[in-house]
């Protein structure tokens, strides 16, 4: 996995369902990306985000994963390791019939506030 | 194009868009309400009636185009 | 070719080690044609030497942003930030490898209170590598 335990570590892991889980994660300041977003101005690169959520979504599943599409995906709010330490990734998917992709629900949030909301297909690699 | 002709074509694209019923679209509903719209969702609104009818909506415009009878009048006077 | 490398520093607030877009060949209108040469220490370089998704989604993101500071630049404005509001319909064909030299079409559409609807398409050589749209909100 490209950002686990670089941009994000895994606090705890509570699985709801096979299906369905939510994963407390800790965004941690030093990773070397805020280096250059921006220099000076930490901010949480949405992209990284994204990535976050396909890298839970691994975990959920056991599988390694590729992003198909990306029907719709919202970033509610700006991001950086001073305003949401830790944040719940809580990832929902669907396999599809010939079970070589998955359609996923994800979104990441703390309390109150919302980050990212992603709806899309990952496939199997 | 006649009003009709607007109607007939910018319901059902907003409906695709916006993914609502094309029944919940009536002249008198609240365009804000109906489609969800919120800061990022407007200019998907002004997208659609710019790629379908050519017709710019000017952000200072939008405050006048409250319902879906609004935004059928305004691309019926602005149309080419 | 109108940006390489260090040049397009002044036109988006990105360092290493995420800079995402390495050129700007050209730019008219609403329309530019940016690059990106795909090194092997690239930050979205996976251990199967090609790129995750999230890298090609930041390429045209970045892309549209070099190319909003570009019209700025030439307008005498100041430098626009710009964060993604929200990316929808991105569809990824293939990941790049190390080595692969990215094409992309930024397309700039309606802007309302500061959020633009863009769309981006990216190719190597002959083949769609990923297409996307995308709303950038400018601070």
């Amino acid at each position: 996995m490209l950002l686990k335990d670089k941009f994000f570590e895994v606090l705890h892991e509570e699985r709801i369902t096979a299906n369905d889980a939510v994963y407390l994660c800790g965004i941690k300041p030093d990773c070397d990306v805020y280096n250059g977003h921006f220099p000076g101005k930490p901010v949480s690169p949405g992209v990284c985000n994204i990535e976050m959520i396909k890298e839970c979504t691994e975990m959920l599943t056991g599988k390694d994963l590729v992003i198909d599409t990306i029907k719709q995906c919202r970033l509610t709010a700006v991001a950086s390791p001073a305003v949401c330490p830790k944040v719940d990734v809580k990832v929902s998917v669907a396999a599809s019939e010939d079970g070589q992709s998955y359609a996923v629900v994800a979104s990441i949030a703390d309390g109150e506030t919302s980050y990212m909301e992603l709806k899309g297909t990952f496939k199997i690699k | 194009m006649t009003k009709e002709e607007i109607i007939e074509k910018v319901n059902p694209l907003l409906a695709e868009e916006f993914e609502v019923e094309e029944s919940d679209i009536t002249p008198d509903a609240v365009i804000y309400d109906t489609l969800e719209l919120d800061s990022l969702s407007l200019v998907d609104l002004v997208a659609v009636i710019e790629h379908a009818f050519k017709v710019k909506i000017p952000a200072a415009d939008l405050p006048t185009v409250k319902t879906f009878a609004d935004l059928y009048t305004y691309i019926e006077s602005h149309q080419a | 070719m109108l940006y390489q490398n260090d040049e397009l520093f002044k036109l988006m607030p990105q360092r290493d080690p995420i800079v995402m877009v390495d050129k700007i060949i050209d730019a008219e209108g609403d329309v530019a044609h940016t690059g990106l040469s795909v090194k092997a220490g690239n930050y979205f370089i996976e251990e199967d030497g090609r790129m995750a998704e999230p890298g090609l989604i930041e390429h045209i993101a970045q892309s549209a942003s070099a190319f909003k500071g570009h019209k700025a630049l030439v307008a005498g404005e100041p430098l626009p930030i710009g964060y993604i509001g929200e990316v929808k319909k991105f569809h990824c064909y293939v990941r790049p490898a190390v080595g692969d030299e990215l094409l992309t079409t930024i397309c700039l559409g309606a802007e309302v209170n500061g959020v633009t609807l863009m769309t981006g398409e990216t190719r190597c050589g002959d083949t769609l590598v990923a297409d996307t749209q995308m709303k950038i909100f400018v601070e």
